[in-house]
């Protein structure tokens, strides 16, 4: 079938916000078709669509509602994790913005499949205006009978509550959210238990990306065969891209799965700023490996084929590079990043990705030296794996990339005492 | 049980532990920080990571528990290197300030560097900069920079006290323990703390700067503070006592004591009696001795042998009691033998602190000795006793108040063995020195009637014995065969005295974690 927009199609109708145009717009039909179906046949629906998880993780969305147990007799809970923090990553906030009744009908039709009568949407602190915006719509949903204890008509419970964040990138790895959802110091937990069984409050929890949940009305209304006709053969459907950086045309974009990266940037972006060449691309937030602009210019836009290129398609985060940017200066940023976020539970990410970062600041400083250049890989290699949750390896695949990919950068600032893109060489 | 393959030999372990615990049961040691077994897991330190075939990435020990089939790595090079990687990255920000830490020689990071680590240091970055000297209460000290942030204590504070005091404190590297804003770690059992701190963060006011862990030698034993009777290690050297430590018993105090208990120790280096002293002057021993045969002879021989009374003490070790009531009554022949504490209950909680603040009170059950306060005090006052032989930190002279000074002063001759120059000790006709809990082998039975050893950590000063050896020599110059000088020719005859409740135990053969009496009476109500 042909690209046809999922999760974007009322981002550009005035007021969609508003119950009422929602509603004018196909809004809540999902719910009430979800309604005269079994939860297990939603499940099948949402299986049959091949919709897969778009936190960046990729987990097959219909597979993880599928693994709540049916026979636990503790509470079921639907967690939506609007934490959006993945750096370059700003697809949920469009979606809270412009079309917020897209995931509360999503949350309805979720909670009723897994069975949760509760449903917590854990939202970004930053996100202040969306989250009101949400609120409202929450509201709206609460008025016109979509939620409460009598959701449609049918007599089943549904509250759905909001939960704020106070600014920690961790609290958007899961079981990091969930502890700060019960009021915790947001650190991820050891695994196993996963959240299917031991989730929030330690019931049974399906915990779901914003993107995914407001895909999850158009599979309903549509069909999971619809859905799945668009997209590639292992990655269905479509996605919101976000893109920044050096490109004309910075901003979110619904895309067919698999379509080229090239055709990507050059046409939805608007192409590289300034008249500059493409130096590379950070595919799907700043966690994944870096492309040099070869590679970037070869590749498609689903999953597989970017994975087969060593790097993730992520959250669908798109950082253009220009080529006069500073791939030294680039990593020391993000490093910077790692290591303010790193939640410290666990030693290698405590301690690796703070000496990562210095290391590299020293490099673009003019103080590194070639043995400190050396020790960044095997470092990386005791830090990856090694922890209880994949921060530190979100630090440590994107190292090994810019160092292995852009090493000569880093052998200049070595012999330039700093960094050649600056006009004076730092003093040492 | 489980069959495992652990490094490719095939072993037998027991079922749902983990593989920390199951390693060490066929002698393989998983190096950790962060587990603690009274604990609950924390996975944090990464230290106990291991390669299992079929698993995703190497695993924690901690929270890996076995299952049959498992084949387990724990000595590849992946391993090695990935403990290396972490004994780099906690010494990374680490002041490296052993000269002058108390932890030196009984610290993790120091041990496992030297059995895991051994690499060049290749950190050129600046480390980060803490707390030190953090006052966390009134017996603990924090250095912030030597933390390695493992969470023992903060999990000991969570789930053991409940109290919750510390927390961690920031993100990434700039977390460090705290106390929350206005608390001090001020729990009756914060100084254990101390004991589950791997390394030199979390030290004791109390020991900290007084002696170096090397030269101490350990010596199990109990806290004698409460009945509870908390299984101890006491570190000691040239005959002090350094510091009490808990040591792990299941049946009594697990893994934990309580501070108060922890610094009774200094009590034992305090205010002790060494020469035997009448009348309240010093005198030597073998002086002392002979008086003391001479006025129970005259007693018996002018007024019999109930003249001569005996009291045992609930302070006193199993076979003190018992020496003393064999010699009461086999070779004195007396029948006014007792075992009457005055010691009242104190302050209480449903963990380890016990009302009852004797040790052995349970000794004078198990020995049928007459705990009948009043009646004492009746027999006492009708004048009939002329010699009055009490056992070690007796504390009727101490506790009991002028009523019983004056009943004591009555008796025209009291002998009293004493540890410690208490209220009674100047008072008593004589006074003869005997040996405290850790200068002796011995036996106390606590609360819930749990015997357990103690051994002898180094000889009493001076002419202080073993009381079992005094009361032995006493019987001796009174002409009978029986004598005692070494604990288990005492359990020889207690063994045979009490069958049911002892079960034929040798003191060599107590189990480590005590023997549980089978007997209702000496369970508490």
């Amino acid at each position: 079938m042909a690209f046809q927009p999922v999760v974007s199609i009322r981002f550009d109708i005035p007021n969609a916000s508003h119950i009422d145009v929602y509603e004018q717009h196909g809004g809540y039909q999902a719910a009430r078709k979800a309604f005269g179906m079994e939860p297990a046949a939603i499940i099948e629906e949402v299986k049959t669509s091949g919709l897969r998880g778009r936190g960046g993780a990729g987990f097959p969305a219909g597979m993880k509602w599928g693994f709540i147990p049916k026979d636990n007799p503790k509470p079921k809970y639907l967690v939506v994790n609007a934490d959006e923090s993945e750096p370059g990553t700003f697809k949920d906030r469009k979606i809270i913005e412009r079309d917020p009744h897209s995931l509360v009908e999503g949350c309805i039709i979720a909670s009723y499949a897994v069975g949760a009568h509760a449903c917590y949407i854990y939202i970004r602190g930053e996100f202040n205006q969306q989250r009101i915006n949400l609120e409202d719509a929450i509201k709206q949903a609460y008025a016109k009978g979509y939620l409460g204890d009598n959701v449609l008509g049918t007599g089943y419970k549904l509250n759905i509550y909001t939960h704020r964040g106070a600014g920690a990138y961790i609290c958007g790895e899961e079981t990091g959210l969930l502890e700060s959802l019960e009021g915790k110091k947001g650190q991820p937990r050891l695994k196993p238990p996963f959240p299917a069984t031991h989730g929030v409050f330690q019931c049974p929890t399906v915990v779901n990306n914003v993107e995914t949940i407001a895909t999850v009305p158009w599979i309903i209304q549509h069909g999971g065969a619809t859905y799945a006709s668009m997209g590639t053969e292992k990655a269905k459907g479509t996605r919101l891209m976000c893109v920044s950086g050096h490109v004309n045309k910075p901003g979110v974009y619904e895309i067919e799965m698999g379509i080229p990266m090239k055709t990507f940037i050059e046409e939805h972006a608007g192409g590289v700023w300034k008249g500059r060449k493409l130096k590379a691309v950070i595919p799907g937030g700043s966690s994944c490996p870096i492309l040099t602009a070869e590679e970037a210019e070869k590749v498609t836009m689903d999953p597989e084929a970017i994975a087969a290129l060593g790097s993730m398609a992520g959250s669908g985060g798109m950082i253009v590079i220009d080529d006069e940017t500073c791939m030294v200066d680039l990593l020391e940023d993000l490093l910077h990043f790692y290591a303010h976020e790193s939640c410290g539970q666990c030693t290698p990410c405590r301690e690796g990705t703070d000496w990562l970062y210095k290391i590299i600041r020293r490099l673009e400083a003019g103080q590194g030296t070639e043995e400190e250049l050396d020790s960044v890989l095997d470092i990386a290699d005791n830090m990856e794996g090694k922890t209880i949750c994949a921060l530190a390896a979100a630090a440590t695949m994107p190292t090994r990339s810019y160092i292995k990919k852009f090493r000569s950068e880093f052998v200049a600032h070595l012999e330039h005492r700093g960094c050649p893109k600056k006009k004076q060489p730092a003093l040492v | 049980m489980a069959k495992i393959t652990l490094n490719g030999r095939e072993v037998d372990v027991p079922d749902g532990v983990n593989l920390i615990q199951a390693a060490e049961t066929v002698g393989v040691t998983i190096p950790h920080y962060c587990y603690h077994p009274g604990l609950p897991i924390d996975g944090n330190c990464r230290m106990c990571l291991v390669e299992i075939d079929g698993a995703r990435g190497p695993q924690i020990s901690c929270n890996t528990f076995v299952k049959d089939g498992m084949v387990v790595h724990t000595d590849t090079p992946a391993v090695e290197k990935m403990r290396k990687g972490v004994q780099e990255f906690l010494l990374l920000n680490h002041p490296i300030d052993c000269p002058i830490c108390d932890q030196a020689g009984e610290c993790r990071l120091q041990d496992y560097y030297m059995e895991y680590g051994q690499y060049q240091n290749r950190s050129m970055v600046e480390k980060v900069e803490k707390n030190k000297v953090v006052d966390l209460g009134p017996l603990v000290v924090l250095d912030q920079e030597r933390c390695i942030l493992c969470s023992r204590c903060v999990r000991f504070c969570e789930s053991v006290t409940k109290t919750g005091e510390l927390v961690i404190a920031g993100r990434g590297d700039h977390s460090r323990i705290e106390t929350f804003p206005g608390k001090k770690l001020d729990n009756p059992y914060s100084g254990n703390v101390v004991d589950v701190c791997p390394v030199g963060a979390l030290t004791s006011k109390d020991f900290r700067f007084k002696q170096r862990v090397w030269f101490l030698t350990i010596t199990k034993s109990i806290c004698t503070g409460c009945a509870n009777g908390c299984a101890t290690f006491v570190d000691h050297r040239d005959g002090t006592s350094y510091r009490y430590r808990p040591r792990h018993n299941p049946l009594v105090n697990n893994y934990w004591m309580c501070d108060e208990g922890r610094l009774s120790y200094h009590a034992l280096n305090e205010d002790r009696l060494v020469s035997a002293m009448t009348g309240g002057e010093k005198q030597p021993i073998g002086l002392a001795m002979d008086a003391v045969v001479a006025k129970i002879k005259v007693a018996m021989k002018d007024f019999g042998p109930d003249s001569v009374a005996f009291v045992g003490s609930a302070h006193a070790s199993v076979e003190a009691n018992y020496v003393m009531k064999r010699l009461a009554t086999e070779v004195v022949g007396t029948k006014n033998v007792w075992g009457v504490t005055l010691t009242p209950d104190g302050h209480a909680d449903d963990f380890l602190i016990k009302a009852d603040k004797t040790p052995n009170r349970r000794a004078f059950k198990l020995l049928g000795l007459n705990e009948d306060a009043d009646a004492l005090k009746r027999e006492l006052s009708g004048g009939k006793i002329k010699v009055l032989v009490a056992l070690d930190r007796n504390d009727l002279a101490g506790e009991g108040g002028s009523e019983w000074a004056d009943l004591l002063n009555k008796v025209p001759d009291t002998i009293y063995f004493a540890t410690h120059i208490d209220d009674w000790a100047p008072m008593a006709t004589v006074t003869l020195p005997v040996a405290t809990h850790v200068e002796q082998y011995g036996t106390y039975i606590q609360a819930k009637g749990v015997l357990q050893k103690v051994m002898k950590a180094y000889d009493a000063d001076g002419d202080a014995v073993p009381s079992y050896e005094a009361l032995g020599s006493l019987a001796r110059a009174l002409g009978t065969e029986f004598e005692y000088d070494d604990v288990e020719q005492v359990w020889t005859h207690l063994r045979e005295a009490y069958p049911d409740q002892l079960g034929g135990l040798s003191f060599y053969g107590i189990p480590e974690h005590g023997h549980s009496l089978a007997v209702p009476a000496l369970a508490t109500p």
